[in-house]
Formats: C-alpha cells, structure tokens, sequence
C-alpha cells in the first residue's frame, strides 16, 4: 500500500503524475475526478512533449454537466505515471484548459484511469492511499 | 532566475503564478514538490504556455504556485461525457 497526499483545503483533490511523450516529460498536477469519463490534458502542455496531429485518434467534443460543449481531440498518448501507477499506450482528450488552468488545473484524471485502481480515500486527512 | 529554491521560497516569490521548475525535486506521492529551479514563471496560463514552448528542456514540472484561484461565487464541476466521431 501507498499513500499520496492532495491538499483537503483546496477545492477539489489535485494529484501529479508525470505526462511523457516523444520529445519529452512534464510533471503536471491533475485533478482526480470521477466524474470525467476519460483523462484530459491541457493541450499545450501534450503539444510541449510533442504529441500533434500524427497522435490525433480522432475529433471529440466534451459537454458538461450544463450542457457546454468544448471541442478538442482524442490522442493516443505513450505514457503517464501517476499514483505509483505506469498507464501505456491509452487515448486521452486533448483540450483547451486555458480557463480552468488559471485554477491551478492541468487536466483530469479521470474514470478511465481512476477505475483501474484499488484505493481507500482519507478526505480529512488527504491521503488517496493505493493498494 | 536559475537559483534552486525550496518550495516555501518558491510560494513566498510566485504566489498566483504558474511556474515551470527544472533540476526539480518532487517526491512519487506528494501533491507539490520540494524543491527546484524556476525557468519561466507567467500570472496567465496563456502566457505561461507561451513562454514554456521556448526551448523546450527534456524534463520539468509544471505547477500553480497557492491556492486554487476560483472566480467569486464560482463552483468548479467537471463531470464530462465524451462524444467521439
């Protein structure tokens, strides 16, 4: 067993996990949200690893719980690692994140990632421990 | 710019900055790092990604230095579905 801390304070858990592509890696934090049906990453951030239009699987569009509806892409990426867990060779979404990154958020983890693991979490305390 | 900084030097200097750190020291399971050089530094993500493009090292860290900053009387929901095609 494992346990990564995320600061409780904060409005939602924020964990990192380390993004790498052909050119390189970013340490980026993400939140970890069961809610988003599949792993987003800001953008720019996969362009700077050197992910581009030869990754693109294909056009995706996200809606909202309100409805709104953010155009992007779904790429296939080579690999993340984050809560001690390595992820190969999955598709993720590629989105603008420009408004909810200047709340301190680089992405989602999400349900697709999230569901692959076996974890207990400790809100007060902030501890996501992983078995 | 290139000095090696602790984590509480960096949150006293950057505070409601996203930062780019390189040569940085940030343990598996902590939600922050501890340490690192600070390359480029910007208050808007916009201008952040701008100047993070520019020559691009192999390995660094991005992070948003304090707390999460919300709008007034905004509460953050991310449940998305996805539609593909």
């Amino acid at each position: 067993m494992r346990s990564f801390t995320f600061n409780p304070i904060e409005a939602t858990p924020v964990v990192s996990g380390i993004l790498s592509g052909p050119v390189g890696s970013i340490r980026i934090t993400l939140v970890f949200d069961t809610g988003a049906v599949l792993t987003q990453i800001h953008a720019p951030t996969l362009a700077m690893v050197g992910y581009g239009l030869n990754h693109e699987i294909k056009k995706a569009v996200m809606v909202g719980a309100g409805g709104e509806r953010h155009e992007g892409t779904l790429l296939k990426c080579g690999k993340i690692v984050t809560l001690g867990q390595k992820i190969e060779n999955f598709a993720l979404g590629a989105f603008d994140f420009s408004e909810l990154a200047e709340s301190g958020i680089d992405g989602l983890l999400g349900w697709d990632i999230v569901k692959q693991l076996h974890l207990e979490m400790d809100g007060p305390k902030g501890l996501l421990k992983v078995f | 710019m290139n000095q090696r900084l602790s984590w509480e030097e960096i949150k006293k200097q950057y505070n409601q900055q996203w930062i780019e750190l390189i040569d940085y020291d940030w343990p598996e399971e902590d939600a922050y790092p501890t340490a690192g050089i600070v390359r480029v530094h910007a208050h808007s993500r916009k201008e952040f990604d701008q100047l993070a493009a520019i020559d691009r090292p192999k390995d660094s860290a991005f992070v948003y230095v304090g707390r999460q900053d919300l709008p007034p009387n905004t509460i953050l929901s991310t449940f998305r579905i996805l539609e593909v095609g």
